[in-house]
């Protein structure tokens, strides 16, 4: 009976892993593929990644989403940092109702708070363009705060104490006890809102100008508009895109795991 | 005697607790100081106070003949062993020793040779501990970096607040005799903070007795355990007997359902008058078949354990009271439910205030 359920649990796993990857596997396949076709191997070859990595287009959307990734990551983390280290001097009242506020801007739909920005920009009438892309990816900075704060919890106050009584002041103290200490919490919290501002679609779709493209947003716009389904370039950027978010989901939980 | 760290009527409260009450202590060049309390009583804030990690609401805090109220943690040039341990885990043993001689910023030979000696003088071999990651060291090693991180710029002071805790009992037994070798090695002040009565009575040239943020007592061991300044004292230090009565008229002693007492000595007792409590340490009374010595009473064995060293009996004495003894393993023993005298001389008894 026992041997009966493990194997069902093995059996539901390997399907629930298969849902998943399959798709992405196919795409992965598809973008080594010959042809032009999803569903008949044409044999293997390198020709859409020549195509895609050659076409300026695709290559200004890959520096797009790369710079504001980073540019939102660096601010994020820095605005987190002043945020995770401010708010001990806050009554706990005002620190709850903040911290609230943060979660929010987590837990609300994505759609939601890209509408809203959009609006936000419109009637202040800041110039929709990269600027407006980051500052709305910023919005997501409590991610980092997060992960901060939980750093901050694990880690108890004698070691700051020990340092000041130890001869370094107030800023020493910061710069050679607290930040490197908070280092696993800096770069996973980095890490994650990377990740998240690397993905997004329709906030940037809903804050970017015209003519500013991001990867997500090539890819919808090389669907979409010419209406003939996906060219093999896009599974070959796509295939690439899935790369980096791997690789950067297998640093975070590699840092994680330091918390 | 120098005196190093000074502090004068010093107070503290947190919210509406009182952890520190009026307290006034000098602590004297190259003492080992204790300040030896139940938890809560304040001793800690105390420390943290000397320290500079908390500041008093009122009172004068002076370390060698500067006044240090004002003055931020960093510029105390004093150092601090914590209850656990305060290591920072991204630096190795080295950079950990090495932290307050480079925020001093001095030159990097002298940081190595520094580092290297004190490592030395902890018994811990450089070549074996220096590069050593904070998380390979055992407890009593960790300790011991603590101990020379603190050291190696040489404070003026050295506070230490219940170093030994974490630790098993022979290694904290063995910790206590190396504290001991180094304090008067380096010849540092040193205040040390803890609840336990005996490690305090083994370690320090004098102790300060505190309960509730007050200083009860202030005086060398032998001054505290055979003349306790009131009964928390006499409670806490040791083991005692504690019997309340009435000091009468005609100078003796007098306990309800006893026969009245003879305390000679009367300095140690002087101004005790009305409602006191009587202290006798256990191993000062002894156990007769027949009444003997200047104060006897009768009493029944109520129980009796053998502890190696002694033997620890509990007599019941006038229906009410029960005594502990300690008595010599070598001389006679005695049953259970066995009729027995108790007697003590005059001057091992000591007259206390509630």
């Amino acid at each position: 009976m026992r041997r009966l359920g493990d194997l069902a649990l093995k059996v539901y796993v390997a399907l629930v892993l298969a849902v998943l990857y399959i798709p992405l596997f196919a795409m992965a396949a598809a973008s080594f593929n010959h042809g032009r076709s999803l569903l008949r191997w044409e044999g293997l070859s390198l020709e859409w990644y020549l195509r895609a990595l050659t076409n300026d287009r695709i290559l200004t959307a890959l520096l797009n989403s790369f710079w504001v990734a980073s540019a939102v990551s660096l601010l994020a983390v820095g605005l987190a940092l002043l945020a995770a280290i401010s708010v001990d001097k806050l009554s706990s009242r005002i620190r709850t109702s903040l911290h609230n506020i943060f979660y929010l801007s987590i837990i609300v739909p994505e759609i939601a708070e890209a509408l809203t920005l959009a609006v936000f920009f419109i009637s202040v009438n800041a110039p929709l363009g990269s600027a407006t892309v980051v500052l709305g990816h910023l919005v997501w900075f409590p991610l980092v705060y997060v992960v901060l704060r939980a750093r901050m919890a694990g880690l108890p106050p004698t070691y700051e104490e020990a340092a000041r009584v130890l001869g370094a002041s107030g800023f020493r103290t910061f710069f050679h006890v607290t930040l490197p200490l908070l280092g696993p919490g800096i770069v996973t919290g980095g890490l994650l809102i990377f990740t998240w501002s690397w993905d997004s679609f329709i906030k940037t779709q809903f804050t970017r100008g015209p003519g500013f493209e991001t990867l997500p947003v090539y890819i919808w716009n090389a669907v979409g508009g010419r209406g003939r389904g996906l060219s093999p370039e896009v599974n070959a950027v796509a295939t690439l895109s899935i790369i980096v978010s791997i690789v950067l989901a297998v640093l975070y939980s590699r840092y994680r795991s330091r918390l | 005697m120098k005196n190093e760290v000074i502090l004068q009527s010093v107070s503290k409260s947190y919210d509406r607790i009182q952890a520190v009450r009026d307290v006034s202590l000098n602590i004297g060049g190259n003492e080992f100081f204790s300040i030896l309390g139940p938890s809560g009583c304040g001793k800690t804030t105390l420390l943290r106070l000397v320290a500079g990690l908390e500041s008093p609401d009122s009172g004068v805090i002076s370390i060698g003949d500067r006044v240090v109220n004002n003055l931020p943690p960093h510029k105390r040039e004093v150092g601090l062993v914590f209850q656990g341990t305060a290591l920072f885990p991204h630096m190795n043993v080295f950079e950990n020793i090495a932290f307050g001689l480079r925020m001093r910023s001095y030159p990097k030979g002298e940081i190595r040779e520094r580092v290297m000696e004190v490592l030395r003088m902890m018994n811990m071999p450089p070549e074996i501990f220096a590069h050593k990651r904070v998380d390979q060291l055992s407890g009593g090693e960790r300790q011991r970096v603590e101990i020379a991180r603190s050291l190696v710029f040489e404070p003026r002071v050295l506070l230490l607040d219940e170093p030994l805790g974490p630790l098993d009992l022979k290694i904290r037994q063995k910790m206590q005799q190396e504290l001991k070798r180094i304090q008067r090695m380096v010849g540092t002040t040193f205040i040390y903070v803890t609840h336990d009565q005996t490690e305090a009575l083994i370690m320090s040239d004098r102790i300060a007795v505190m309960n509730r943020g007050e200083v009860l007592q202030v005086g060398t061991p032998e001054e505290i355990y055979s003349s306790p300044a009131n009964k928390f004292v006499a409670d806490f230090i040791g083991e005692s007997n504690l019997i309340e009565g009435e000091v009468g008229e005609d100078g003796l002693f007098h306990i309800d359902g006893l026969p009245p007492i003879m305390v000679s000595d009367m300095d140690k007792n002087s101004g005790v008058r009305g409602r006191a409590f009587l202290c006798i340490r256990p191993e000062k009374i002894s156990i007769y078949a027949e009444a003997e010595h200047d104060n006897s009473v009768s009493g029944i064995v109520l129980d009796k354990s053998y502890v190696g060293t002694h033997v620890v009996y509990r007599v019941e004495v006038g229906d009410r009271y029960v005594f502990t003894v300690y008595s010599n393993t070598s001389s006679r023993s005695f049953r259970l439910g066995e009729r027995i005298s108790l007697g003590w001389r005059s001057s091992d008894g000591v007259l206390v205030k509630g």
